[in-house]
């Protein structure tokens, strides 16, 4: 007799059966009869070849990464966002490049002026009219409409980054008085902040169009009015004087962090409303 | 040592080492475990073990790291093992011609025999159990696995673990006596 099997399966049996447990158990006289089986190494072998043929295919690194879910997420999104918005953003931030380029006195269409205001307009076209549309990618995948517009607004923003900042590379190697970092630090900050408002914006009042041009004329109004000087205090409130002060730029960064995160928070409530509804 | 999930893990992205080692790993348990739900044919197994293994390296892609690997590894075994008898419609009755595929050199003729005989009995009275109570009463005497772990490969809970363990048993202890009766019977 085995013991330990004994012990082992009298205690189980006695958890069902306390009456029961001790004469069920003794058949580990009879159960532990049974010889061992070893298996045969070339059959083992054999085992292993046919196994051989079903192994999935080594994955390159690239491959692995491309399978990554942000990544993919990220890709899949690509194919989504309006093509229009890519070639806009690119032909609007050339023209701005071309002008600062070539203007003698390139004050107002310079291309610090130029990259916040084609980020935020840009921004704010990836929350359009397809809130269902965005419910039924929801329904299909496992991302959530939340995680579907942040991957969006890494995309478009991303974009608009690398464009400014290859904007700004070529506009200091043709010109030599122009520092890089400082010329990145003159929109970076601006840029952020009229993104995350513009975004912000279009999902508040769900009108992308009215997110995009208000952010225009937020902007265009600060340059204008930047220029004169008020004595009125809601005139001076208006002009935003803050939002191209090199001195506010930390708080412009925040704020426009804040403001998109509260936007996409938002995002989730409004998604839970519009899943009980449907 | 890697883990189990490790090695599948690695599996998935296609490293044949980890692949050779995980069937080296389970090869044997997997065959013995078979084995016995088969009534001791190990030509049987052996065929139950590469389906195993094969079925599990289709499905290897869709395996989630996150869980255990032995209990899903093993619910494989248990599905191929009651398909085989659900195909066949193999209500078990003995047949001579079929008996397991044991022996004992180390025995005398007439001890090997008298062994024979009992280690043959105990296999019918197995194979006369149903599946659902012969893959508990296996995994739990003779793979030596925690109840839990049958719960899982089962997908069962613990307490339905307990009570086809011992009705189980019951069964046998049964079926054995009968056994015993009858051969009685035939010496008189």
């Amino acid at each position: 007799m085995n013991n330990k099997r004994y012990e082992r399966l009298k205690e189980a049996l006695s958890e069902v059966d306390m009456n029961e447990a001790d004469s069920l158990a003794e058949l580990d006289s009879q159960l532990s009869q049974l010889p061992p089986v070893t298996g045969r190494e070339s059959h083992k072998r054999q085992v292993i070849a046919a196994m051989m043929t079903e192994l999935p295919q080594r994955k390159t690194r690239l491959q692995q990464m491309l399978e990554w879910y942000p990544i993919a997420l990220l890709f899949s999104q690509v194919r989504i966002i309006q093509r229009g918005l890519w070639a806009a953003s690119t032909t609007v931030l050339l023209l701005g490049l071309i002008v600062t380029l070539t203007a003698s006195s390139p004050d107002l269409m310079s291309f610090p002026v130029i990259a916040p205001v084609v980020a935020a307009a840009s921004v704010a076209l990836i929350y359009d009219d397809t809130v269902r549309a965005m419910l039924e990618i929801e329904d299909t995948t496992k991302a959530s409409a939340r995680l579907i517009l942040l991957a969006r607004m890494t995309l478009v923003f991303g974009f608009n980054l690398v464009l400014a900042l290859m904007g700004s590379i070529i506009l200091t190697m043709f010109d030599s008085e122009t520092l890089l970092i400082p010329l990145i630090l003159s929109w970076l900050a601006p840029m952020t902040f009229l993104a995350g408002f513009a975004f912000f914006l279009s999902i508040v009042a769900r009108d992308t169009l009215f997110a995009a041009g208000t952010s225009l004329v937020m902007w265009i109004g600060h340059l204008i009015m930047s220029e004169m000087t008020f004595s009125n205090f809601w005139l001076t409130l208006i002009s935003l004087p803050g939002l191209t002060d090199p001195a506010n730029r930390p708080n412009l960064l925040i704020g426009g962090v804040i403001l998109t995160a509260v936007a996409l928070w938002m995002v989730g409530i409004i998604d839970r409303r519009a899943g009980q509804i449907v | 040592m890697r883990t189990d999930e490790s090695l599948a893990l690695g599996i998935q992205q296609g490293r044949a080492d980890d692949m050779t080692e995980l069937a080296n790993r389970y090869y044997d348990p997997l065959l013995r475990y078979l084995y016995r739900m088969c009534g001791g044919k190990q030509a049987l197994a052996e065929d139950l073990v590469q389906e195993t293994f094969l079925r599990m390296m289709r499905g290897i892609i869709g395996y989630d790291a996150k869980r255990p690997f032995k209990p899903w590894l093993y619910s494989i075994a248990t599905n191929i093992a009651r398909n085989h008898f659900t195909r066949a419609d193999t209500r078990y009755t003995h047949n001579p011609e079929e008996d397991a595929d044991f022996e004992d050199d180390n025995l005398l003729p007439e001890e090997s025999v008298l062994q024979s005989e009992n280690v043959q009995q105990v296999f019918d009275a197995l194979m006369q159990l149903p599946e659902q109570h012969r893959s508990v009463v296996v995994l739990f005497y003779y793979d030596n696995l925690p109840q839990k772990e049958i719960s899982e490969i089962l997908n069962i809970p613990v307490g339905t673990v307990k009570s086809r363990l011992y009705n189980g048993l019951k069964r046998l202890r049964s079926i054995i006596g009968e056994h015993e009766m009858k051969d009685m019977q035939h010496e008189q």
